[in-house]
């Protein structure tokens, strides 16, 4: 079971400062603090093999522009980017094949291929609320700050994904 | 409770959740690239690319401008007629996007809401900086379908005006919502919802009193309040849905582009919700403009019958997006089917078909 780093990690508590005063050492911070969850986030979203090409994308492109430590909330921030990033380079669907190449049958205690199909399969954005919500944990609340969308509208992406599995796990 | 985390569907997304947190490679790579690049430069070549897209993006953001700046000789691309079939694609992506615009995913699926549908009306008052008044009300919709679309994440209170029982729902300032929300039973089981910002309690209570009476909030709505969508928007009717998508992507960002057959703006009461929406202009249809989230816009219009055309974007500007949403032009069917069915244009293929717009 997933569970990501609570907001209380001191995100709030880092100062706000300009890009070019010292950024490194909290710039690295930052980003080792959220890197794992990124990439898992990634993934979820465009497949194992490419969740490091979304967050490098992510992470150079902020650096670019302006130091981690100079955004208010660089978690939240970093998240919507990835997610955004998902959007522009990969598309709303991943190939399931892709991401879940095996050379042997999955184990009983692993999802039958096609409901790994049909969640992979998912809009983007409701993939991006059910791993947020079901496997990390989080509230609709903090995902909806995560993702950079309102309660409801999280609340909507879960309803339609899970009417789209009810209907896998049915066999329908 | 926030969330049931205990029913098939959730454990099995948490079971192909898991499988990809199990197969997702370390981030060593990822801690080499950052330790560089907040060091020396990047060395990898491969890693390499995503700061030369990086420093590209504004440049193509420029020319994405200067491009829609000198459009048809200064005049808005809304002057062409609007759309009026579901098959529609950008007409100039690479006005918008860049010139590297290609059409990254693009999908046709169907969806139903075997609860019914509902009907819904807008009423709003622009300012400069946005909407500074608003309210929708969605009448006749079951408790399902509201489950979807109302927040109510806030406390709350019954209130009796007129013979009608109301449950106000008061804005929640931890979830930053500025809107009240109003239910109250109708007939036949069904739901009605009323949301506004920006109106006094008791101007929320009248309308609210008037559409549960009367059926329309038309004689209570505040002056200086103009209709957006005024009783014949229907909402997610049962015979279906038809939701096509086109996703074109580029360095600068992303344009989504929605069009949804059997299906009206109730997006519409999720942008009330904030203050920064405004009403546009999309070649003649209202239309509202509205943030999504983080960097993303949205402009949403219908064609006033069954038809709700949606534009989505990422990091591109919201007159960017405008001239998006005007210059989408319909395709035939059979080119739409031509679309979907070819590969290739997933993979780097034109933005968009060659064929001369039918509207």
């Amino acid at each position: 079971m997933g569970t990501l780093p609570s907001e209380d990690n001191g995100d709030a508590m880092q100062p706000i400062r300009s890009p070019a005063c010292g950024e490194d050492v909290n710039d690295s911070e930052i980003y080792r603090k959220h890197k794992d969850d990124l990439v898992r986030f990634a993934a979820s979203l465009v497949g194992s093999d490419g969740a490091e090409d979304v967050v490098s994308a992510v992470v150079l492109r902020t650096l670019a522009r302006r130091s981690l430590s100079s955004l208010e909330e660089p978690r939240a921030y970093l998240f919507r980017a990835v997610l955004n990033q998902a959007r522009s380079t990969a598309g709303r669907r991943t190939p399931p094949a892709r991401v879940f190449e095996t050379p042997h049958s999955p184990p009983p205690s692993e999802p039958r291929p096609e409901v790994i199909a049909a969640v992979m399969g998912l809009p983007l954005r409701q993939r991006a609320a059910t791993y947020l919500v079901y496997w990390a944990d989080l509230s609709i609340a903090e995902a909806a700050r995560l993702m950079g969308a309102r309660p409801g509208t999280v609340k909507r992406y879960l309803h339609l994904a899970r009417r789209s599995l009810k209907g896998v796990l049915d066999g329908r | 409770m926030d969330v049931d985390r205990s029913t098939p569907e959730a454990l099995a997304f948490r079971r192909v959740y898991q499988l990809v947190a199990d197969r997702t490679a370390p981030a060593r790579e990822l801690e080499e690239l950052t330790s560089s690049t907040l060091g020396p430069p990047p060395r990898s070549p491969r890693r390499a690319w995503p700061a030369a897209v990086a420093a590209a993006a504004l440049v193509l953001a420029l020319v994405g401008v200067s491009t829609l700046a000198l459009r048809g000789d200064g005049q808005p691309m809304g002057e062409q007629a609007g759309p009026t079939s579901p098959f529609v694609v950008m007409a100039d992506p690479a006005g918008v996007l860049g010139p590297d615009a290609r059409i990254t995913a693009k999908s046709e699926s169907s969806d139903a809401f075997a609860d019914g549908g509902a009907e819904m009306q807008m009423w709003a008052r622009e300012s400069e900086t946005g909407l500074e008044q608003a309210v929708a009300v969605v009448t006749g919709a079951s408790d399902d379908y509201l489950s979807e679309v109302a927040d109510f994440a806030g406390p709350s209170e019954t209130i009796e005006r007129n013979g009608v029982t109301l449950t106000r729902f008061l804005p929640d300032p931890q979830s930053g919502s500025e809107t009240t929300e109003v239910q109250w039973q109708g007939g036949a089981g069904s739901t009605s919802l009323l949301i506004a910002r920006g109106l006094s309690d008791d101007a929320v209570l009248e309308i609210a009193v008037a559409v549960a009476l009367d059926g329309t909030a038309a004689g209570a709505v505040p002056d200086g309040l103009e209709p957006v969508y005024d009783g014949d928007q229907m909402l997610a009717p049962p015979a279906g849905v038809i939701l096509r998508e086109v996703v074109y992507g580029a360095a600068a960002g992303y344009v989504d582009l929605f069009s949804f057959e059997g299906w009206a703006p109730d997006q519409v009461g999720f942008l009330l919700r904030s203050g920064e929406a405004r009403r546009v202009d999309v070649n003649g249809r209202p239309g509202v403009l509205t943030p999504t989230g983080g960097s993303d816009w949205a402009v949403v219009w219908t064609d006033g019958n069954d038809l709700t055309f949606a534009v989505e974007s990422g990091d591109v500007s919201t007159e960017e997006l405008l001239a998006a949403a005007r210059s989408v032009r319909s395709i035939t069917e059979a080119e739409w089917d031509a679309l979907v069915a070819d590969p290739g244009d997933a993979s780097g293929g034109s933005a968009a078909p060659s064929s001369d717009p039918i509207d």
